[in-house]
């Protein structure tokens, strides 16, 4: 009878493993609150603080375009704002850091006082922090606040107000410093443990006659709010208020004045905590709601337990919610749209803020494969994603920037984006930038950026860029100081990388000879840099910090130092304006990286679909959001340049203001000299001509992080010593050889 | 058992069935096997220097391991019965994967201990792990750590021989040289082949170190098939890598099975 059963359940383990019974259900989420957006008052620019008045109407302290620290409160009956206070006149000329309600009718302020009547630098120097206890009926009261035992230098510490207990202000300032101050500004006392700790509060709050202090390497530092001694507190309420690090721009905590509950607002979820019952509870998970995409969080929770909560979304919009209890439940919406990018990318933060403002109904949360903090490595995280896709639990969207897109189009992991994505959007991306994507007629991803590579420098040296070994010769002969030097060392490797590793590799076969030339190459700009890494400085990479900064910030060398050249990407429109400046007006010239006659160019955020993915409609509404509104969005981002042509001419071209204007400003050392770096737009005819450049460009070749760092870390090896030319080259052309005959 | 089986059947079995179906094409589209893939991976130049270096690897380290922990054994257990001098030999076993890395590069990268004792300058010895060395220094590894299980497993055999025997073989008289081998060797078989098991299944257990020390690509003569079938997972080369694998796999099977009659005949 065993032998039966156990016969019968492996035949059916085999036959669903065979059959695919791993399909998964469309998941439905249930919450039982109730988001509703409340409309603020007109104008505002700034949320500070909320309280429930005595009538339970709803009172918000803010600043609006032209006034600071106004109190509007929320008629429940009307259900509209109105103003509560006087104008504080005597602050009008002030910007504020931080309001605060004290009680009803009373707030402390924390302003730059004066700040906007400053004329001069000396007047801007001398400016310095202001704090007030300000009222309803205008009257203010300056406090003058000692903070000389903080951070040494004081006109730059700002004492914020963290908890206002039995008529003390309690805060911290810059150098972590706990300060309680009397209502006339008076010293009660300064308590420094924390800042022998090395670590930054993050909140405050007084829970039974204590001051909880919320830090953020995850401890709780308890004191008496009276004397300022540490105490021992209460180890469940310090176990619920522990912050990780990486949630605190989203935490926030609100006691309710009764003081049974606490309430503590992370990224993940709202929770309450009863402090009688000395129970936690999940209210309600965030990710379900708009306030997912904020930050700045104020929280308040009123007497019928209606939570109201205020944020700023990335867009820079301040929003107020309620959340009301509804036992019923409501549907929420389904399995988020996941976003996978192998690496950290901010651009692709904006855009899924973005999307979920504009599409409420249809969530999309950023994953990211590895991050600088979290201890994985790119090869951890290339093996998690290709075993979630190999499984079925893969994301729906994923960014291949760092990440081969053949293998994946090759094992039909890829969806084919013209299904998916109106023509009319299509056809709007340069298509020789989607021409690398294109596989059987099909498309299987799409850049969203591009960058390219060039020289601005003296027409002489300019002339020559295209000629390597003419172009070194000439820079070694001039013998000028910095010309390259540690800052530049790595993007003028990248430059030469980019312009030269097409000859060292064809048909998956290494030319050694090239690639000998080549690490020749690296070594002449390394003996150019002076050697500046030394024996007692080597880098396991010589050439690793590439693509930093565009060309815009690289011509500052030509402004301070005089070079005759600089070398650098371009990845945004001032890189342009800048070059345009040199060019036009200063008689420098300028080139762009090419490959037989034909611009080079790397695209970014290539974005494709997985082939797993069943939300084709959600899919939709992300790709045609991110090739139209999308785009504004990376033309602001001054990391790349928008592979749309109608946005890349709208970026770069203005016909009517064609005379110079000043960028950006820099200078170096304690009280630099400024220096400004003038840009000038280009006009249709300047677009035209590049256009013509760009619509021909080719995309870089041998990009595959694979293949890049081996060359550069092999490179690294031999400017460094640590390897002969032959061993270099050896090392590098076997591992290639290996990888190409995978 | 039923647990056991269980286990073995979902964490083992299934799996490697779905390898198996992946490796002939088999899916909910295509229900005929074909072996395309096979001819694919059998071509491949990088299986091909994988297979050579691992059977290269395997061919020399085991019977080297088998033979030297053997005279280690048989010293140990006739001359130098010493608690300690065994805890010491089974230590390297302890020792975690990135320990030994370090260990490795502090003693044979081109500034390691090595290159000093061998009267290179500094800064101008021989990087061991990058240079056609590197099979040397692997199989030295492969040595260090995993001898010790086998001397244990060799002094447990040896003990294991009649003590009758071994004073008849003497009244008779047999030498030392002639009751090893003519008396303890012949009582030794069913140990040697748990020993060259388990140091079968251990040499393919060398790609830890292999990775820690080179990476992804390391020398062309370090080069297993381990790191074939990890690139081939990081390309999504699924079906290579099960066609690989099911190969490997085979090859494993048929050694094993051969071992296995040549001892159970005798």
């Amino acid at each position: 009878m065993l032998k039966k059963i156990l016969k019968t359940v492996s035949v059916i383990l085999i036959l669903a493993q065979i059959f695919g019974c791993s399909k998964k259900d469309e998941e439905k989420n249930i919450t039982y609150y109730r988001e509703e957006a409340v409309s603020l008052p007109d104008d505002i620019i700034m949320f500070h603080d909320m309280i429930e008045m005595p009538n339970g109407n709803i009172s918000i302290l803010a600043d609006t375009k032209t006034e600071i620290g106004r109190i509007f409160e929320l008629n429940s009956d009307t259900n509209s704002w109105e103003v509560k206070n006087e104008k504080w006149e005597s602050l009008e000329n002030s910007v504020p850091f931080d309001e605060k309600f004290l009680e009803e009718d009373s707030g402390f302020a924390s302003v730059l006082y004066n700040a906007l009547l400053a004329e001069s630098e000396e007047d801007a120097s001398s400016l310095r922090p202001g704090y007030f206890v300000i009222n309803k009926d205008g009257v203010i009261e300056e406090l003058t606040l000692d903070l000389s035992e903080g951070y040494e230098s004081e006109e730059y510490n700002l004492f914020t107000l963290m908890e206002n207990y039995n008529k003390q202000l309690i805060g911290a300032d810059n150098a972590q410093l706990i300060y309680s101050f009397d209502m006339n500004g008076n010293i009660k006392y300064i308590n420094k443990d924390i800042k022998t700790l090395n670590t930054e509060i993050v909140k405050m709050i007084e829970i039974e006659d204590l001051i909880y202090t919320v830090l953020d390497n995850g401890e709780v530092y308890c004191m008496e709010p009276g004397s300022g001694v540490m105490a021992e507190g209460n180890n469940s309420v310090i176990e619920y208020l522990q912050c990780e690090e990486e949630d605190y721009t989203s935490y926030s905590l609100y006691k309710d004045p009764a003081g049974g509950k606490l309430y503590k607002l992370t990224k993940e979820a709202l929770y309450c905590y009863d402090l009688g019952k000395k129970a936690e509870e999940k209210l309600f998970d965030t990710r379900f709601y708009d306030l997912k995409n904020g930050n700045n969080f104020q929280m308040l929770v009123s007497k019928d337990g209606t939570v109201y909560l205020s944020y700023i979304l990335s867009s820079g919009e301040i929003r107020m919610s309620e959340y009301t209890y509804d036992k019923n439940g409501i549907e929420v919406r389904k399995e988020p749209l996941t976003v996978y990018s192998l690496t950290e990318n901010y651009v692709l933060e904006k855009l899924v803020d973005a999307f979920n403002v504009e599409h409420p109904d249809t969530i999309a949360e950023v994953t990211y494969g590895y991050t600088s903090d979290d201890g994985k490595t790119k090869e951890d995280a290339v093996q998690l994603l290709n075993t979630e896709l190999l499984s079925g639990k893969g994301p729906d969207i994923i960014i291949m920037d760092g990440l081969s897109e053949e293998s994946y189009y090759s094992e039909n992991m890829l969806k084919d984006l013209n299904d998916i994505i109106d023509e009319g959007h299509m056809q709007k991306i340069y298509s020789n930038m989607l021409h690398p994507y294109s596989k059987q007629e099909g498309q299987y991803a799409i850049p969203l950026g591009f960058q390219i590579y060039g020289i601005i420098g003296k027409k002489e040296i300019v002339n020559v860029f295209k000629d390597t070994d003419a172009f070194l010769g000439m820079i070694e002969a001039e013998n000028t100081d910095f010309v390259i030097s540690d800052y530049n060392l790595s993007e003028s490797a990248n430059i030469l990388y980019a312009q030269n590793m097409s000859k060292c590799i064809s048909d998956k076969n290494v030319n050694k000879e090239n690639l000998r030339e080549l690490f020749g190459y690296f070594k002449r700009i390394y003996d150019i840099s002076g050697n500046s890494f030394g024996e007692n400085n080597k880098n396991d990479s010589l050439f690793e910090y590439y693509e930093t900064s565009s060309m815009d910030t690289a011509v500052q060398w030509i402004y301070y130092d005089n070079l005759p050249f600089v070398v650098a990407p371009y990845f945004n429109k001032d890189s342009f304006f800048a070059a345009k400046y040199l060019c036009d007006k200063e008689g420098y010239a300028q080139e762009y990286v090419s490959e037989n006659g034909d611009l080079v160019y790397a695209d970014k955020m290539v974005v494709s679909v997985s082939g797993q993915s069943a939300k084709d409609n959600e899919i939709s509404e992300f790709l045609e959001f991110i090739l139209t509104d999308g785009q504004d969005i990376i033309c602001q981002s001054l990391q790349m340049l928008p592979s749309n042509r109608d946005k890349l001419s709208g970026l770069l071209v203005d016909q009517n203001h064609q005379e110079p204007y000043a960028l950006s400003e820099f200078g170096y050392g304690d009280n630099p000299d400024m220096i400004s770096i003038y840009g000038i737009p280009l006009n249709q005819t300047d677009f035209e001509n590049f256009e013509k450049k760009l619509g021909t460009a080719k995309k870089q070749g041998n990009t595959e992080i694979n293949v890049k760092d081996i060359v550069l870390k092999g490179a690294g090896d031999y400017c460094l010593g640590d390897k002969s030319l032959e061993d270099a080259v050896g090392n590098v052309t076997n591992q290639m050889v290996l990888q190409f005959k995978e | 058992m039923l647990p056991g089986f269980l286990g073995i059947t979902v964490f083992v079995l299934l799996p490697y069935l779905d390898i198996l179906l992946r490796s002939f094409n088999l899916n909910e589209y295509n229900r005929t096997p074909d072996f395309e893939n096979y001819k694919i991976v059998i071509a491949n130049e990088a299986f091909r220097l994988a297979v050579k270096n691992t059977f290269y690897f395997t061919g020399i380290s085991i019977p080297l391991m088998v033979v030297l922990s053997l005279i280690i054994a048989y010293g140990i257990s006739s001359y130098l019965r010493n608690s300690w001098l065994m805890a010491g030999i089974v230590l390297p076993i302890m020792m975690p994967v990135s320990t030994l890395v370090l260990l490795w590069r502090t003693v044979f990268s081109e500034y390691g201990f090595l290159n000093r004792i061998s009267g290179f300058a500094e800064g101008k010895g021989i990087d061991w792990i990058n240079s056609k060395y590197a099979m040397a220094v692997l199989i030295f590894s492969f040595l260090w750590r995993n001898m010790g299980y086998a001397v244990i497993l060799w002094i447990a055999g040896i003990k294991s021989v009649s003590v009758e025997i071994l004073q008849a073989g003497k009244v008779d008289g047999a030498n030392g040289f002639q009751r090893f081998f003519y008396i303890i060797i012949p009582n030794l078989k069913s140990y040697f082949l748990c020993i060259v098991m388990l140091g079968l299944v251990n040499s393919l257990k060398i790609y830890r170190e292999i990775y820690l020390i080179a990476g992804e690509y390391p020398d062309e003569d370090i080069y297993m098939l381990q790191h074939l079938f990890n690139n081939w997972f990081r390309d999504l080369k699924v079906t290579y890598l099960s066609a690989g694998a099911v190969i490997e796999l085979a090859f494993l099977l048929t050694a094993i099975s051969m071992f296995y009659i040549i001892f159970k005949k005798e």
